[in-house]
């Protein structure tokens, strides 16, 4: 029997604020997409998770960011994006960041 | 005499302004004695301001802080002394970590971060440490310097800033700002190059209510009513379109939004969710991006049913209202000045011709209208913006040679470019503005001081922290501020009155503040902590090829900033404090996790979040990361520079770019009926009236403030060798403003003087509603008959600062604060102000 794969998801940011954990391992499958194990997340964790870092179903907030090991998804796949065996997902909630005085 | 057992000199960053000047740090025996311009660097070419040869004696300044002090005095006021202790950093470090693990156990939001230590900022405290502690509020900065500014830059241009082609300019108008003369972007580089392009020809038109140090070497000094900019533009721009028929109609019908067809109500006419624009080969609507079309840019149409015209159709019928004759009175520029300067401007925009550069044939707009500060810090100052970049589109002078760019819209080979939105515009590439989403707004209650989704079209809104603190707050956030930490932003001196800054100030039950002295913020600090001098520290590529780094200087560039001496006494460098603080409070491992997303760094030098690093390590690794392993910190301290020329396509990318820009803003409609939502769910009164497709002039509430004896304006000028506040405590350059005739005094017209019986030399006060100042006037033809002007950020109070203490005048006292007094759209201070004048007894 081969153990269930486990992906490290970290929280980093201002997501903590609204969830009680820094980092969980959570079980899916190989090839399972970044868009459904942030499906599994959001059931997980519920409302303030969402509204922290979702404005709509399919879309990250502005301040938003979710990586496959510190790579931004919007670089991959977006939410189409497989996570392989031993994978990591940082779901990143900032601040609005263009600058200027 | 012995030989001296050390003589070297050591290549850094000067950090007595933003431009971040390349310098050789002459170190003898480990003191430094000379600092030059670093002929290596492509940001200085081996030149140096007053400001950065200056540097030198700050460094010794014996009033530095050089141990962490903690306040015994409760009551806390401007003039109140604190009654400071010296404590050990120890001691210190326990303090402030304790303060910050309670508020973080209570709520993190209620941390404030103050600071315009752009560096800093930007790639430590902004996107790593704030969010690692769970607070949005680390973005207290500027109030009215870029506020307008970056914003209309971003969506206008795609970059930060507003720059223009010295090489290639034949005729610029610089509307209340002084690119060129030691100001702005690189501001040697360009200050050689205006001086090249002087000899070359090039016209300067400064319009300006104060003969400042670019109009008094321009070839037309147009003084302005203060806050008029936008009236002048418009005006200028209704000339060129509806007296003179002159305009790039092909840049405007290919690379703009001019031709997409607009309806009745300001919307864009769509089809299948883009934007159509009438194609006059078939007399059909078409979609914008439809290969072969021949785009209508005047008419009117019927397309379905639907009544619409271009949006340059719109933009003619709109800019009418400001035919010369109707914004004289209200600029006091004369008629016939505007019409000639017009037609000189559309003239020499050469618009049709075409250069060879590097080989590539390109369109060549040598014209350019220039902004910064000055032109929009008033309410309505986006409007402004707006339309001085869609005069420069009007044109075509835009990132072709000659003319209008951002500085950085796309990176060395390709790294990165602009983005394109559905309606086929440009935003900004996301190496420059992420974040900035000025197309898609969320419709939310903020939980931030700046209130951001009030403000959707903006960059900063700092002005909000002092609105949210001052007074009772309307808008209710769920948390109290509980720390502050501030460092290199003195929110006394900089902001707007200091008595309505410590109203906020006094909000707040514990306040650090990082600082090199005494000055007027850490008087009503808690807790001082020594902050290291810039020559005695690292900053890693002070001048951001992101934002700050003109391509006037012809390369991108990476440098770094090192320490070029041992550092003074205990102080050290903020973000290394912080960081400790992290470590001791458990959350430095998040931010190294962070810092590997956000500095994009590679493996083998990812940080590992169990280690712990110095900042000199960090840098290390993202050098090698960029760089590979042979440009590691090492190589940089020895070679300074790592250069990438800029090719012809990169200085000058307007052509090969695929995003069209907006000369119709139909997304601001967009942001109206979004900020209305959000004001409604927060349950107050929110005026929206500025989110218009087209940009107006609309006069400020200081137009409305002429009653009675505040028959005068006020405007603030600077000057080239003193930077904001943190340069008025260096003794050789208080030396130069004191032999300067303009520095410490109250600027005054001539003729205006004399009605009121003031000599040239006598003391005067200047009362506006926030506040009032005395100074020395000085009588001179060089400013406008309606104004009185005042330079820099001087007449500092701070016992901490006995070389400035004391010296010209403060401009900020005289400005208000309040929703009413801010730009709407950018949250950009108004420093439009009526105020009297009076002979001081």
């Amino acid at each position: 029997m081969t153990s269930p794969n486990l992906v490290k998801v970290s929280y980093l940011g201002l997501v903590r604020n609204v969830i009680g954990c820094r980092e969980e391992e959570i079980e899916a499958a190989v090839g399972t997409t970044v868009g459904e194990l942030l499906a599994k997340l959001t059931e997980k964790h519920g409302e303030p998770f969402r509204a922290s870092v979702f404005r709509s179903q399919n879309q990250l907030r502005a301040t938003a960011l979710v990586c496959v090991n510190d790579c931004d998804i919007g670089e991959l796949q977006g939410f189409a994006t497989k996570l392989d065996s031993g994978e990591q997902l940082s779901v990143v909630v900032g601040v609005y960041p263009p600058e200027g005085g | 005499m012995a030989s001296p057992r050390e003589d070297v000199w050591v290549h850094s960053s000067c950090d007595m302004c933003f431009a971040a000047c390349g310098i050789l740090a002459h170190r003898v025996d480990g003191v430094l004695t000379k600092i030059e311009g670093d002929p290596d660097c492509p940001a200085s070419g081996g030149h140096l301001c007053a400001k950065g040869q200056a540097g030198l004696i700050g460094l010794y300044d014996p009033s530095r802080v050089t141990r962490p002090l903690r306040r015994i005095n409760p009551r806390k006021g401007i003039g109140v002394d604190p009654h400071w202790e010296e404590i050990s950093w120890e001691t210190a470090l326990y303090m402030l970590t304790d303060k910050l693990t309670k508020v973080r156990e209570k709520d993190p939001r209620g941390l404030v971060i103050s600071s315009f230590d752009q560096i800093a900022l930007s790639y430590f405290i902004r996107p790593v440490w704030a969010p690692a502690f769970g607070t949005p509020n680390a973005d207290w900065v500027g109030y009215y310097c870029g506020n307008y500014l970056h914003a209309s830059m971003y969506l206008t241009n795609g970059s930060f800033h507003s720059d223009f082609d010295l090489d290639y300019c034949n005729y610029a108008i610089l509307l209340g700002n002084q690119q060129g003369f030691m100001a702005g972007l690189n501001a040697t580089v360009t200050a050689r190059k205006m001086a090249d392009a002087r000899r070359r020809g090039m016209r300067v038109v400064v319009v300006d209510p104060v003969g400042t140090n670019a109009a008094a070497k321009a070839d037309e000094w147009v003084p302005i009513r203060p806050g008029t900019d936008g009236a002048f533009i418009l005006s200028l721009i209704d000339v060129l379109l509806n007296e003179l028929d002159c305009y790039d109609r092909d840049f405007l019908a290919c690379r703009t939004n001019a031709p997409y067809l607009v309806q009745e109500d300001g919307s864009y006419l769509k089809a299948d969710g883009k934007p159509l624009v009438w194609n006059e080969k078939s007399a059909t609507a078409v979609p914008f991006d439809q290969d072969g079309t021949q785009p209508a840019l005047d008419g009117r149409f019927v397309v379905g049913g639907k009544s619409c015209r271009p949006a340059f159709q719109a933009l003619k019928e709109h800019v009418r209202k400001y035919a010369p004759e109707n914004v004289a009175a209200t600029t006091t520029v004369s008629a016939d000045a505007i019409r000639r300067i017009a037609k000189e401007f559309g003239e020499a925009a050469r618009i049709g011709s075409t250069i060879v550069i590097d080989g590539k044939v390109l369109p060549y707009r040598p014209v350019a209208v220039n902004i910064y500060r000055g032109a929009g810090a008033h309410k309505h100052g986006t409007h402004t913006a707006l339309a001085v970049q869609i005069l420069n589109m009007i044109m075509g002078a835009y990132y072709v040679p000659g003319a209008h760019r951002g500085p950085n819209l796309v990176g060395p080979a390709g790294r990165w470019g602009p983005g394109v939105n559905a309606d086929g515009l440009i935003t900004p590439p996301s190496a420059i503005g992420h974040g900035a989403k000025y197309y898609d707004f969320e419709e939310r209650k903020p939980d931030d001081l700046g209130l951001h989704e009030l403000f959707p079209i903006s960059t900063n809104r700092s002005p909000m922290y002092q609105v949210n603190l001052g007074g009772k707050s309307e808008f209710a956030l769920p948390y109290e501020p509980e720390v502050l930490i501030v460092c290199r932003r003195n929110l006394l001196m900089n902001n707007v009155n200091p008595e309505l800054s410590a109203e906020a100030l006094r909000k707040i039950p514990f306040i650090v503040s990082f600082s090199t002295h005494l000055d007027e913020v850490a008087e009503f600090a808690d807790l001082v902590l020594p902050e290291a001098h810039y020559l005695e520290r690292f900053d890693l590529f002070p001048n951001r090829p992101s934002h700050t780094m003109s391509p006037a200087t012809g390369y991108f560039y990476w440098g770094l900033r090192q320490p070029v001496v041992e550092t003074q006494g205990e102080a050290r460098r903020w973000i290394d404090v912080l960081y400790e603080v992290a470590d001791r409070m458990g959350f430095l491992g998040d931010v190294y996790k962070l810092q590997n997303v956000t500095l994009g760094l590679k493996d083998p030098y990812k940080l590992d979040p169990e280690k712990r690093y110095t900042m000199e390590e960090i840098y290390d690794r993202w050098t090698m990361s960029l760089f590979g392993p042979e440009r590691g910190i090492a190589w940089f301290k020895e070679h300074g520079y790592h250069k990438v020329p800029r090719s012809a396509e990169e200085k000058y990318p307007g052509p090969s770019l695929r995003p069209r820009f907006p000369i119709y803003f139909e997304n601001m409609l967009r942001a109206k009926k979004s900020v209305a939502n959000v004001a409604s769910q927060m349950g107050i009164e929110w005026d929206v009236s500025d989110y218009q497709a087209l940009p107006d002039w609309k006069p400020c509430p200081a137009y409305e403030d002429g009653k009675g004896s505040f028959d005068l304006y006020v405007v603030n000028f600077k000057i080239p060798f003193h930077s904001l506040s943190i340069t008025t405590q260096n003794p050789w350059l208080n030396d130069l403003a004191e032999h300067n005739p303009y520095a410490y005094k109250i600027l005054i017209n001539t003729e205006t003087a004399e009605r009121r019986k003031i000599k040239d030399g006598a003391t005067i006060w200047v009362e506006s509603e926030a506040g009032k100042v005395k100074g020395e006037a000085k009588l001179t033809e060089c400013i406008h008959p309606e104004v009185v002007g005042i330079a820099g950020v001087f007449g500092s109070w701070a016992k901490g600062k006995p070389v400035a203490k004391g010296k010209g005048v403060h401009f900020n006292t005289l400005l208000p604060l309040s929703k009413d007094r801010i730009d709407p759209i950018s949250t950009g201070v108004d420093s439009c102000v009526r105020v009297k004048v009076s002979p001081a007894v």
